[in-house]
């Protein structure tokens, strides 16, 4: 099932493009990245699927249906730039926000005492906000978003001002939301957490999808046939019994053993290497080496880039 | 609807619960009324002493008294020295350089022409105050004019005093021919209600500014908008807020009753006593005693005071507070509208006049409304929307046509609806808009933003 669809979105703020023609489909019980530079428009998508603002043409569907204001109760929300009343107590903020997600007051006070005794946070309960560690009023956040039960989250750099150890905690309870079959964009920097955690992901370069798809298969598109092959003999002996089929990018001593980077031109394939270095060299290991997500990023965009110089 | 009030309650409530809430409820009127009465006490007790050297040259209205060897005032019932007023009498002119050296602090030079003209020079160290003066003034005035009765047109000075008339006027308005009127009594009271509005909706305007800025300042606002409509935000806070405003009057309106009925019935047993000495038996019968409700009517018939209970309390308590609302609805959204366009409290400046200026002109119109009440500028400025709710205060206790505050009402709240309206097209681009300083001609495009 598709938990959320948008289709065709174009946004403009006098005159300025956001979103030009922007289509994203997220499918029930996965985590989708949403990717891009800075001011690509990521926040402006998020914010119209939030209904805080109204795309100029385009349609949101939730759920198959187009998107109501009641939807806003299914939507879990963490803003990158996030805050908190620094005068209120942390149980009443938590109350306030988890009613204005239309919780009754004795559920909110319910699923509020399992979260913070989850999380060991009940002594924080008649604390002001504003005596809170900026990595405590983080986790309080991260409960106000997810105390509805919201079917789709929508996390923005959800782990920036984390600890190591209470980063996890979130990934965890990504995991395990994922897992009771919430969907969950996540909109991040970090393109290893989008390697762990993503299933699939969207590139938004200058207010346009430049980029889409299972993250396996946007890997395997950027592949570029480069192998890592650690073996043991001499350097020379490998380099000489190259063809021009095959070329030597790099090539280094890891331990007892050496390394080359080798990529394969043209159509040929790994066999056809493997068979000219199997009589010189002793094979320890060959792997393909997919690019990461973060060269892909940069890749992509800065191809996309390079047609308007 | 629910979340709008689940808002409300938030922001009525964090403030109502604040400690500076209550001690200022409490405290303010008291605080207020001590500052009043110390502005008086202060004028009052003035402690500077006046030593006022009369020099009469011609002997008009001084004499040689032999026996004392001194001059002397030839009606000495004139000029009577009290608390710090002194005088002394001269024949001997005094240079003003002598009189800059010398003891008296204030001269009066009256010679021969003053009978005519009644000028007289007044020389001074430090400016009399208005009081001494006026004593001064008024002694003069008796003397010469009493030299002219009996010296030049030789009359008996007491058959004049008889014949003197004084003329004042008992004031009385067409259209309530039964009691005396007391308008300009009434426009002060009008004033007050009008300086009350002029602050409450300073007050808590700015207050609305400043829950905006926080909320954008500290990033809280996005989440909230993820649950609910900028519009219902800023409407919630701004609602609650005036709620806070509110309370704060009706409790003061509370305790102004209370004060004010002890007061009276400590008033009205004053009196009680004081008539049970004087009286014979029978009215310590009918008046004395516990009873002091007979005592409270007889001070309601005085016509000193019964003008207070004549005004339509009720209707003033209830235009007051249909006014704060309709004026606090107007300038709270266009404070919430500044607060949202905005990063901080120090960027508000250059949008905070245009939207002060027409309250401070409002209020200079009604202070201004207390000498003449029934000028056609006030009534204009009592309908016109962004100055009648604190105009209307001074126009509706002195007397406006009933039309005129139906017609008032109608204009306040179409154009609380406008301006609630465009206030509102600003806020929810506003609050998420950060680091840009905003000009006029950016707040027009957002107001015509889509979505």
């Amino acid at each position: 099932m598709i938990t959320l669809e948008a289709k065709h979105i174009h946004k403009s703020f006098s005159g300025h493009q956001a979103l030009k023609d922007v289509s994203i489909s997220v499918k029930q019980g996965t985590v989708f990245g949403l990717l891009g530079p800075n001011g690509a428009g990521k926040t402006t998508l998020i914010r119209i699927i939030n209904q805080i603002t109204g795309p100029d043409s385009g349609e949101v569907f939730f759920e198959g249906k187009p998107l109501a204001p009641h939807h806003t109760e299914q939507i879990g929300y963490l803003p990158e730039e996030r805050g908190l009343y620094k005068k209120m107590k942390v149980g009443e903020q938590c109350m306030y926000l988890a009613q204005l997600k239309g919780l009754s007051h004795q559920e909110a006070k319910r699923r509020l005492n399992d979260w913070f005794t989850r999380f060991d946070i009940m002594a924080w309960w008649d604390k002001k906000v504003e005596d809170l560690s900026k990595g405590m009023a983080q986790k309080i956040q991260f409960v106000t978003t997810v105390l509805h039960e919201p079917k789709l989250l929508i996390l923005d750099e959800p782990f920036s001002g984390f600890d190591p150890i209470n980063a996890e905690l979130i990934r965890n309870e990504m995991l395990r939301m994922k897992s009771e079959g919430t969907t969950i964009i996540l909109s991040t920097h970090d393109m290893g957490s989008v390697e762990e955690l993503c299933d699939e992901i969207v590139l938004i370069n200058r207010a346009e999808v430049i980029l889409g798809g299972p993250v396996r298969e946007v890997r395997k598109q950027f592949r570029t046939h480069l192998f890592e092959l650690e073996y043991a003999g001499l350097a020379l002996d490998l380099t000489v019994s190259l063809w021009t089929n095959f070329e030597l990018v790099k090539s280094f001593q890891r331990g007892e053993n050496m390394v080359a980077h080798i990529r394969l031109l043209r159509d040929h394939t790994l066999n056809e290497l493997l068979s000219v270095l199997l009589p010189t060299v002793q094979i320890v290991s060959v792997r393909e080496m997919i690019p990461g997500m973060e060269e892909i990023f940069i890749e992509a965009v800065r191809t996309y880039n390079a047609q308007f110089k | 609807m629910k979340k709008i009030i689940l808002i409300i309650k938030r922001e009525y409530l964090s403030r109502v619960k604040k400690k500076s809430f209550i001690i200022m409820t409490i405290l303010g009127p008291l605080l207020f009324a001590v500052l009043m009465f110390s502005a008086i006490a202060v004028t009052m007790s003035d402690t500077t002493e006046y030593d006022v050297l009369i020099v009469d040259q011609y002997g008009v209205i001084t004499e040689y008294n032999s026996d004392k060897s001194t001059i002397v005032p030839r009606f000495p019932d004139q000029f009577i020295e009290e608390g710090n007023l002194r005088y002394a009498f001269t024949k001997d002119p005094m240079t003003p350089e002598a009189f800059k050296e010398g003891f008296y602090n204030v001269m009066v030079e009256v010679d021969e022409i003053s009978i005519d003209d009644g000028k007289c020079n007044m020389y001074f160290k430090k400016y009399p105050a208005e009081m001494i003066q006026s004593k001064i003034r008024s002694s003069l005035q008796e003397s010469l004019e009493r030299f002219r009765v009996t010296d030049s047109l030789k009359l008996d000075y007491e058959v004049y005093k008889r014949a003197r008339v004084k003329v004042s006027f008992k004031e009385i308005n067409i259209d309530r021919l039964n009691e005396s009127d007391k308008t300009r009594e009434k426009a002060i009271i009008g004033f007050a209600f009008a300086l009350m509005i002029y602050l409450f909706i300073f007050l808590y305007g700015v207050q609305v500014m400043r829950g905006v800025i926080e909320e954008k300042t500290n990033r809280i606002v996005e989440v909230i908008v993820s649950s609910v409509k900028p519009f219902q935000l800023m409407m919630g806070k701004v609602i609650g807020i005036g709620m806070v405003g509110l309370t704060q009057f009706l409790i003061w309106v509370v305790l102004s009753g209370i004060v004010m009925t002890i007061g009276l019935s400590f008033f009205a047993s004053e009196m009680t006593s004081g008539a049970a000495v004087v009286e014979n038996a029978q009215v310590i019968q009918m008046t004395g005693g516990t009873d002091q409700a007979a005592m409270m009517q007889e001070l309601m018939n005085n016509e000193a005071i019964n003008w207070i209970f004549r005004i339509n309390w009720p209707l003033m308590i209830g235009l007051f507070i249909f006014y704060f609302i309709g004026g606090y609805m107007i300038y709270g959204s266009l404070f919430a509208a500044i607060g949202a366009a905005v990063d901080a409290e120090t960027d508000t400046q250059q949008f905070m006049l245009p939207v002060t200026l027409p309250l401070i002109f409002a209020y200079i119109v009604s202070a201004t409304m207390m000498s003449n009440p029934e000028s056609s500028v006030g009534t204009f400025f009592a309908v016109f929307p962004l100055t009648s709710p604190i105009t209307m205060m001074v126009k509706a206790i002195v007397g406006i046509n009933p039309w005129m505050i139906v017609l008032s009402m109608v204009i306040l709240v179409a154009t609380f609806i406008l301006f609630v309206w465009i206030a509102g097209r600003i806020y929810r681009v506003g609050i998420l808009m950060y680091g840009k300083k905003a000009s006029y001609r950016e707040l027009w495009k957002w107001i015509w933003y889509k979505g």
